[in-house]
């Protein structure tokens, strides 16, 4: 094992770039640790203690900068040390990775003059004004704030448009360009498939399930939650479907929304008919449809679309797909762990999207389904705080998130509803999505379980069987990893679905 | 090169009143200038992107390495202008920041805003830092793992009243990445609550605060300022107007003020985050492990 040091005395590297260094060497293949801090006594202890504090070093002041890396080989440790020599040389500058926080658009501009894309988080009354001063200077705008009007949208959207920009937003929360996740994203596999999705969790349920098939994605655009109404007339999907047509690593274009208005979904479907790539259709709760036009293939839900589009990616030109029905002995078997009187399914989401799939899946088998973001009225909860019927709640919803984190983020009004709903004698299945990726919480089966076990144990107490379905949304690349999200809630005793439209079917065959 | 000078600290302000002071600039970075007096106190201007602090100017302007300016040259300042060889920023206009402390609340309401904070950081905060230092798993990076066992262990100790904790704390220091070492940041946070207007003044944190000061030199030149300036009970007013919102209960800009904290520096700001968590932890006699697992 070799160690090499780079000193650097009295030296004036920022945090950020120094961070930005140990981050680098560490991940080089090779590396067994590296350390990249001020020689203070306790770091110079540390190096002792780690067999790289030599004489040298020993030396310094705490106001001494040391780099010091072990590495499997003497040729591997020079690399390394000439890679943080240069590092250490080159003028500072914010680069990627680095945590700047200018006071304005113009001089995060000016910062970082490379930049190419801006993303807006801000309060909705200031978010069109920096969106359009971003624009104006050239830049992609990706906006997750949401509360600005149509016609500040629209404004946008068309300015956008004639700069040859993407303006992708208001309230959109998932994007993937060139392979850097935006904002809530997950870490998925490079490919050809191109996808185009409203705002959030309809995107990163397609992007997972394409990667758990074995597909990639080229990149992955968001248009904002509104962009398919009559007013915005679906002016950023057109462009994002432009940009994949002439995009060379895209081969298949996915795109991901509720059902537009009539005449939004025409132009949509027009335009896609001119494009010579496959074009998959998954528009929210509008069905399976058959359409003349040669490429486009449309789904019924999420993860029939991801299945269509890594075919077509694969060369498989088959859109015939359904997902499978429940197993039906697994469904009887949970049936009568029931008592009489449960009979409602319960569904507590954290992505709207994903909410609003499993409502239109679940409303198939079991009627009418009360929500508290339904479009018709007779649909829609009086009071988003009391479940009525089977029942879907969109817990992302202002109703909930008004000076609050989102339910990703901060989940703890989720958890106290899920113990809510037990304590109804008419709840039967309790049905969630955990969402893993970027800008989730760190371990939401982990930070979920506890509520989901007294809400089991409140009904046992009562004399009654609660089941619980739920479906991890992510990857095993995810920093939380699927798989051990899975694990944890499994070994709880919750029913772990493949896909949030199975984890909809499941629970809905429960109840009916 | 033309720069203004936005704002200053009221202390800062009200020492130059007194006397011109003399001293050299010890570090240059785009964003901030550090001055070291002879008493090897540190003045800092910075860039009118980042906030007010103790003993700081905030300027507008470009960035500070391409002022002209170099590491070791004199300078001299007054309470009109500060000189450096041929850069000349007056303070004639600048307006005065009164760092207001807030007071140690009474009433338990505000500790709801904890449970917000508590995660922001955790899911917010910067790897590599002590943001899971209540997490059930360990880190398995060498300094964050470190930093944890370090920090839970003098966490304990403080508890206990346990005359140990005087060098678990010590252990802290100067451990960890960054100009300003993570443990500093860590310390820093805990110094500052436990030197509020109103905090419960057991004599266990008076006796630990005077055993680390000794220790405080073991550190870079920055480090040192930010630790001797928490323990003074002063702090930047990103992290003052975090303080301020919790203990008001006004949760709703606990997000904004939350986010400006965890943005200062590379880690610094989580490591700060985590300190004051910490602190609160210490004052409230409540382990932050149930946090994770609470409805």
């Amino acid at each position: 094992m070799a160690v090499q040091i780079v000193i650097r005395k009295n030296a004036y590297q920022d945090s950020v770039t120094l961070m930005a260094l140990s981050g680098k060497i560490s991940a080089l293949e090779g590396v067994q640790e590296a350390v990249v801090a001020m020689a203070t006594d306790m770091n110079k202890d540390l190096l002792r203690n780690v067999g790289m504090l030599t004489p040298e070093v020993e030396e310094l002041t705490a106001n001494d900068l040391v780099v010091a890396v072990k590495a499997d080989t003497d040729e591997r440790c020079v690399q390394t040390v000439e890679m943080a020599e240069e590092a250490l040389n080159k003028k500072q500058v914010a680069g990627k990775g680095a945590v700047v926080s200018p006071s304005s658009i113009a001089s995060a501009v000016d910062l970082i003059p490379e930049s190419n894309l801006v993303i807006l988080s801000v309060p909705g009354q200031y978010a069109a004004r920096e969106a359009m001063q971003a624009l104006k200077k050239g830049r992609h705008v990706m906006m997750f704030s949401d509360n600005v009007t149509l016609a500040d949208e629209k404004k946008l959207k068309e300015f956008a448009h004639q700069q040859g920009l993407l303006m992708m937003g208001p309230d959109c929360g998932t994007a993937i360009v060139n392979n850097v996740g935006l904002c809530f994203a997950n870490v998925v596999n490079k490919g050809n498939i191109g996808v185009v999705g409203a705002s959030g969790t309809g995107t990163q349920e397609a992007t997972v399930l394409i990667d758990r098939l074995g597909g990639g994605v080229s990149q992955v655009l968001g248009t904002g939650g509104r962009d398919l109404t009559e007013e915005i007339g679906g002016r950023m999907m057109l462009d994002c479907i432009a940009a994949l047509a002439e995009d060379e690593n895209t081969r298949v274009i996915l795109l991901v929304s509720k059902p537009p208005a009539d005449k939004v979904a025409a132009r949509i479907l027009e335009t896609c008919n001119q494009i010579s790539k496959p074009v998959i259709v998954c528009f929210m709760g509008s069905g399976n449809r058959k359409d003349n036009r040669k490429n486009l293939h449309f789904a019924g839900n999420l993860e029939e679309a991801a299945e269509i589009a890594v075919r077509f990616a694969k060369g498989q030109e088959d859109d015939q797909v359904e997902t499978p029905l429940p197993d039906a002995e697994k469904v009887a078997a949970h049936k009568a762990e029931l008592k009489p009187g449960q009979k409602y399914v319960r569904g507590l989401y954290c992505g709207g999207t994903l909410c609003d799939e499993a409502m239109y899946i679940a409303k198939q088998t079991v009627g009418q389904v009360f929500c508290n973001v339904a479009k018709e009225a007779d649909n829609r909860l009086a009071d988003p705080h009391k479940s009525k019927g089977h029942c879907f709640i969109d817990m992302g919803d202002d109703a909930f998130t008004v000076g609050k984190p989102h339910p990703m983020i901060e989940p703890g009004l989720r958890l106290e509803r899920i113990v809510e709903e037990a304590k109804d004698p008419e709840t039967a299945v309790l049905l969630l999505d955990i969402m893993i990726g970027y800008g989730s919480h760190p371990d939401p089966a982990g930070i979920t379980l506890p509520a989901i076990l007294e809400a089991r144990k409140i009904a046992k107490e009562a004399g009654r069987n609660l089941e619980v379905v739920a479906y991890v949304c992510g990857t095993d690349k995810d920093p939380q990893g699927r798989l051990e999200q899975e694990q944890k809630l499994a070994a709880a005793g919750v029913m772990i679905e493949r896909s949030n439209a199975r984890a909809a079917r499941l629970a809905a065959a429960i109840v009916s | 090169m033309h720069y203004r000078a936005i704002s200053a600290d009221s202390v800062m302000l009200a020492a130059l009143k007194k006397q011109t002071l003399f001293g050299v600039v010890d570090g240059l970075f785009a964003h901030s200038v550090n001055l070291r007096l002879p008493d090897k106190r540190l003045y800092s201007i910075v860039a009118a992107s980042l906030d007010n602090g103790p003993d700081a100017i905030r300027v507008q302007g470009p960035e500070f390495t391409k002022a002209g300016v170099a590491v070791g040259q004199p300078v001299e300042i007054s309470s009109d202008a500060i000189r450096m060889g041929r850069w000349q920023l007056s303070l004639a206009e600048v307006q005065s920041w009164q760092g207001a402390v807030p007071v140690w609340p009474t009433g338990q309401e505000w500790q709801k805003g904890l449970f917000f904070l508590f995660h922001l950081l955790t899911a917010q905060g910067q790897a590599g830092s002590l943001k899971l230092l209540w997490a059930k798993t360990e880190p398995k990076e060498l300094f964050p793992r470190i930093l944890r066992e370090r920090a839970m262990c003098l966490l304990h100790l403080l508890a206990a009243g346990d005359p140990a904790a005087v060098q678990a704390g010590q252990e802290l220091v100067g451990l960890g990445p960054g100009h300003t070492p993570a443990g500093d940041d860590f310390l820093a946070g805990i110094f500052l609550l436990l030197s509020l207007p109103g905090v419960p003044g057991e004599q266990k944190y008076v006796e630990w605060k005077q055993g680390m000061e000794m220790a405080i030199s073991r550190t870079t030149t920055v480090s040192q300022a930010m630790l001797r300036h928490a323990m003074e009970g002063r702090a930047r007013e990103w992290v003052l107007n975090l303080l301020a919102a919790l203990f008001a209960g006004r949760e709703e800009e606990l997000e904004s003020y939350g986010r400006q904290v965890l943005s200062i520096g590379s880690t610094s700001g989580t490591d700060l985050m985590a300190g004051l968590l910490a602190g609160i932890s210490l004052l409230l006699r409540k382990d932050f492990s149930g946090l994770e697992t609470a409805g």
